[in-house]
């Protein structure tokens, strides 16, 4: 082992993986520093990022790649848009991520009717005053539906037992989103009544809690009720101004005498403060991408109207459905026990019996309970141990922060870390050095150029 | 019969065959690497799909499920980190039976009981998806509530030798859970931290638990030279080895099948009840843990067999069973195909071509296993020099990309930690996962139901269902106390 220790300039192969590395590293260094470049006018000039706060594969994002995928083709913008999903929390950790992102114009954000319910059931402190409005572009109709087998025949059956004997009816919505308000406009509508809300996630499951007869009622939007209908299924109401042509035989709700429009509808956001000459470029892109054959055809097959509203078009549509989710309140009911604080109870009772358990059993048996590694050693294995903690959490913050992209940060984790275990253990840098080159670059190669991921550049 | 042949004619074409073996072997790689999930595969290549015909989409997706379910073993086995979350209960034998030299069998084996649990769960997609699916709407919230809490008590029972210890792990997993959005919308727990409005994901958690943990434990306790791992015999056993894990490798096929059709559950929780059950009912439960056969097979078989097990309620009703059948779900709608009760009516060719690739990836991941196992072995002896900053940073990788912020890395950090304490407290990491796994979902069952029921507890011991379920889980409660107790005034 000790006469292979100086190697790293033994061989010239190897210097020339060295400089080589060295000459990928700074050329990573001119690719970080080229990102911020100056504005002279001309937008966009890198990528826009289009956040979606859902999943990939759900409504909101295959919405948006549609939109996004024909803005590609048709070169509606000088540099394509690209699909960044940051789910979670109904939609409110992407959407709080693009209200704090610099007003550049490169990030924005396309999030439903949600932005607006989520205000007003509590469950964040913000609604579209704390964006910029791009665009609406789709909207998709409410459906009010019931078991096939439901005696509630039409809208006024429904209400009249809900007002008949209130709190019996099982509604299954989505607490605090679209649906649930859609819920709550339907049961303002007639004075007395009262449903009994149950949460349900998607259109997909509360489909199967109406068909196991856990619930009675349920909102669905319009590609999700043609998708369920043949399940057994019966809408009792379509909540638009007029019939809708996709679904002729369904009545509206203002045809059986209840006043009550809800749709859902897709949104463009931009944080609050952008340039209105970069919105518009964003919008008219849009609308374009809108009006070719390809995207209609698709919105057609998913039954999204593809309605296009900008400007004072747009604030005023924003003002109304706000005036209207403001006139009824969301708020969830409080029905669950406090389990944090039994968890947390649980958990240090549990605590303490298992230190007891222990201390006792450990007076039994002289069981030496613990790692088994010998003194001398275990000391230098402390200290590796701490410093590869603080190269971790160097890297970590250096992400974080933005110190330099994710590329030089990746290779230099890799070799500075494995260079050092390597030093220990008495072996080559090397290796480690080349594995950094190899890994750093595929992975930067498959995360950024072959899948999407938002990675520090 | 017609809709058959032409279903056989899109498989069996080249361009599909060559697209199941690419997305099978893709998953089996993705799968065998920490870090990096199946779930996260399947998200990000979602978009390159949409240039495909969907049964091509659909087939190069479905294999990828499969592969990366299967994939987790290898790293399992031979680091002792799960590659994926499904291969967790893998590592107690895998690990152990790859350091005392026979690598080559716990991966033969687990190959070979992946291979049969996937095949079981293709039988039970085939022949009883309607009825099973029909089945699963019949279970309201208080029924999964009943049934997640009898599947707490089981595992608590399974791991480790304290009783005590399983609970207090279980219940700190349940603490970990708590912080974020509750069942109701509402946050919880939060501390005021916006980032933390979704509480802690499951991967940076359990890639934390795992493979930052398992990084740290073996810089620590490395010797100079690291024990390599000698290959000996061959892939195959002999054909009694097999069938001597007979009744096993059903019974773990089926309770992967079941607990794969119940939504949201999935394939971790699969192969824990598995393992857990394989276990509790073998003559010499002390040797799991120490390398045995039955624990690899539990494990391994069950994981693959809710693959198929939640593809049931996806391919006959439109809901999806896990994660990624959820992703499915989107790439079906995308391509512009109609999930949901009709799919079966309308697109038959679709479920056709679901079930052949299910199949047909399965064989062709045990035929990858076979191929490169002799390959794969050797990662067993990569030094930690290479291994160590090569993992972490595939694990930042893999957590970063699952919502493009560096917090998910965080969490796996802090996780990271924390499993290593626990290892040196001697607490078991499989409770915590599973309480940190079910909690959230017996609390969404059970907001569900109280909002149905209007507040009232009654129905949980009133529904003839729960109330077995109930039942079951007090009386194997009691029995295990009771069976921990005797044990330990005996050693006393």
């Amino acid at each position: 082992m000790q006469r292979k220790l100086p190697h790293w300039n033994a061989s010239p192969n190897a210097m020339r993986q060295l400089s080589l590395g060295l000459l990928v590293a700074l050329l990573c260094l001119q690719l970080a520093c080229t990102g911020n470049d100056l504005d002279d006018g001309s937008y966009p000039r890198k990528p826009i990022k289009v956040i979606v706060p859902f999943d990939a594969g759900g409504g909101s994002d295959t919405f948006t790649r549609i939109i996004q995928e024909e803005v590609g083709k048709q070169h509606l913008l000088t540099q394509p848009m690209v699909v960044v999903n940051v789910p979670g929390a109904g939609g409110s950790i992407g959407s709080r991520r693009v209200k704090n992102a610099r007003p550049d114009g490169y990030t924005i954000l396309q999030l439903h009717e949600g932005l607006l319910t989520s205000k007003y059931s509590g469950n964040t402190n913000y609604g579209p005053e704390a964006f910029a409005p791009i665009a609406a572009t789709g909207s998709m109709p409410h459906i009010i539906a019931v078991l096939q087998e439901s005696e509630h025949h039409n809208l006024n059956d429904l209400l009249e037992t809900a007002s008949r004997s209130p709190d019996s009816l099982v509604f299954a919505v989505g607490l605090g989103a679209p649906s649930h308000f859609a819920a709550l406009m339907l049961q303002e509508a007639r004075p007395g009544a009262v449903f009994r809300y149950s949460q349900s996630g998607g259109g997909a499951k509360r489909f199967a809690s109406l068909l196991g007869g856990h619930t009675d009622v349920t909102t669905f939007s319009i590609a999700e009720y043609v998708e369920f209908k043949s399940g057994g299924i019966r809408a009792l109401a379509i909540l638009t101004p007029e019939r809708h042509l996709d679904a002729p035989e369904i009545p509206t709700a203002i045809e059986q005498g209840i006043d009550v429009v809800s749709t859902n509808m897709h949104f463009w956001w931009a944080p609050k403060g952008t340039d209105p000459a970069k919105i518009t470029v964003l919008a008219n892109s849009l609308k374009s991408a809108l009006d070719t054959d390809a995207v209609r055809a698709k919105l057609k097959q998913s039954l999204t109207d593809p309605i296009f509203l900008i400007g004072d078009e747009l604030q005023r549509e924003l003002s109304v459905r706000e005036r209207r989710i403001a006139s009824v309140s969301g708020t969830a009911p409080r029905v669950l026990p406090n389990l944090h604080y039994y968890s947390l109870v649980g958990s240090l009772l549990l605590g303490i019996l298992v230190c007891v358990f222990d201390r006792r059993r450990r007076g039994n048996t002289k069981d030496a309970v613990g790692i088994k590694v010998e003194n001398k050693s275990n000391r230098q294995k402390q200290i590796d141990l701490s410093v590869f903690a603080a190269l971790v959490c160097l890297y970590a913050l250096t992400l974080q922060f933005r110190w330099c992209g994710f590329l030089l940060a990746t290779f230099g984790f890799i070799a500075v870390t494995g260079g050092l275990l390597s030093v220990r253990g008495g072996k080559s840098v090397l290796p480690a050095v080349a594995t950094a080159l190899l890994l750093s670059l595929v992975l930067h190669v498959v995360f950024t150029q072959v899948l999407v991921v938002d990675f520090p550049s | 019969m017609s809709e058959w042949l032409t279903s056989i004619q899109i498989v069996a074409a080249p361009a599909s065959l060559s697209m199941m073996m690419l997305g099978t072997a893709l998953g089996i790689i993705v799968g065998a690497i920490p870090g990096l999930s199946g779930a996260m595969l399947i998200a990000l290549s979602l978009p390159l799909t949409f240039a495909m015909q969907p049964v091509h989409a659909l087939i190069l997706l479905v294999s990828m499920y499969v592969g990366s379910v299967s994939g987790g073993l290898v790293s399992a086995t031979l680091l002792r980190i799960p590659g994926t979350p499904a291969a967790m209960m893998t590592t107690y034998d895998g690990y152990p039976m790859a350091q005392a030299g026979h690598a080559h069998r716990a991966l033969g084996l687990g190959a070979f009981a992946s291979l049969v649990g996937g095949i079981i769960g293709w039988i039970f997609l085939v022949l009883l998806a309607q009825p099973l699916a029909w089945l699963s709407l019949k279970f309201g919230p208080f029924e999964f509530l009943a049934l997640i809490l009898l599947a707490m008590v089981l595992i608590a029972i399974a791991s480790g030798n304290s009783l005590s210890k399983g609970f207090l792990a279980g219940s700190l997993g349940i603490l970990a859970a708590m912080p974020g959005t509750d069942a109701t919308g509402q946050l919880r727990w939060t501390f005021g931290v916006n980032e933390l409005d979704d509480g802690f994901k499951l991967l940076p958690v359990l890639i934390g638990l795992f493979a930052i943990n398992q990084i740290m434990s073996q810089i620590l306790t490395d010797s100079a030279k690291p024990a390599a791992i000698k290959v000996e015999g061959g892939l195959l056993l002999k054909g009694s080895h097999y069938v001597r894990q007979g009744v096993n490798l059903v019974r773990s096929s089926l309770i992967g099948v079941f607990v794969g059709i119940l939504p949201g559950v999935g394939a971790n929780i699969g192969s824990v009840v598995a393992y857990t059950a394989a276990k509790s009912l073998s003559q010499t439960p002390q040797r799991f843990g120490q390398g045995c056969d039955d624990g690899i097979v539990a494990s391994e078989a069950a994981n693959n067999a809710t693959v198929g097990g939640a593809l049931i309620p996806l391919v006959s009703m439109g809901i999806p069973g896990s994660v990624i059948d959820a992703i499915l779900l989107g790439a079906l709608t995308i391509h512009g195909l109609q999930p949901g009760p009709m799919l079966m009516e309308q697109n038959p060719e679709v479920v056709h071509v679901i079930m052949a690739t299910l199949l047909l990836s399965n064989v062709f991941m045990f035929a990858f296993m076979l191929a490169t196992s002799r390959l794969l072995s050797r990662l067993g002896n990569l030094s930690l020099s290479l291994l160590a900053p090569v993992v972490v940073s595939l694990c930042f990788v893999g957590t970063y990309a699952l919502a493009n912020r560096m917090f998910d890395v965080w969490v796996m950090l802090a996780f990271g930690l924390l499993g290593f304490a626990m290892d040196r407290w001697r607490l078991p990491l499989a409770p915590f996962v599973i309480g940190f796994v079910l909690a959230p979902l017996a609390e969404e069952h059970l907001t569900e139901g109280l909002m149905q029921s209007g507040g009232s507890w009654w129905p949980i011991v009133l529904r003839p269902l729960s109330a077995t379920f109930l039942v079951l889980a007090v009386v194997l409660l009691a029995w295990t106390v009771n069976r921990h107790r005797s044990t330990v005034i005996e050693a006393g």
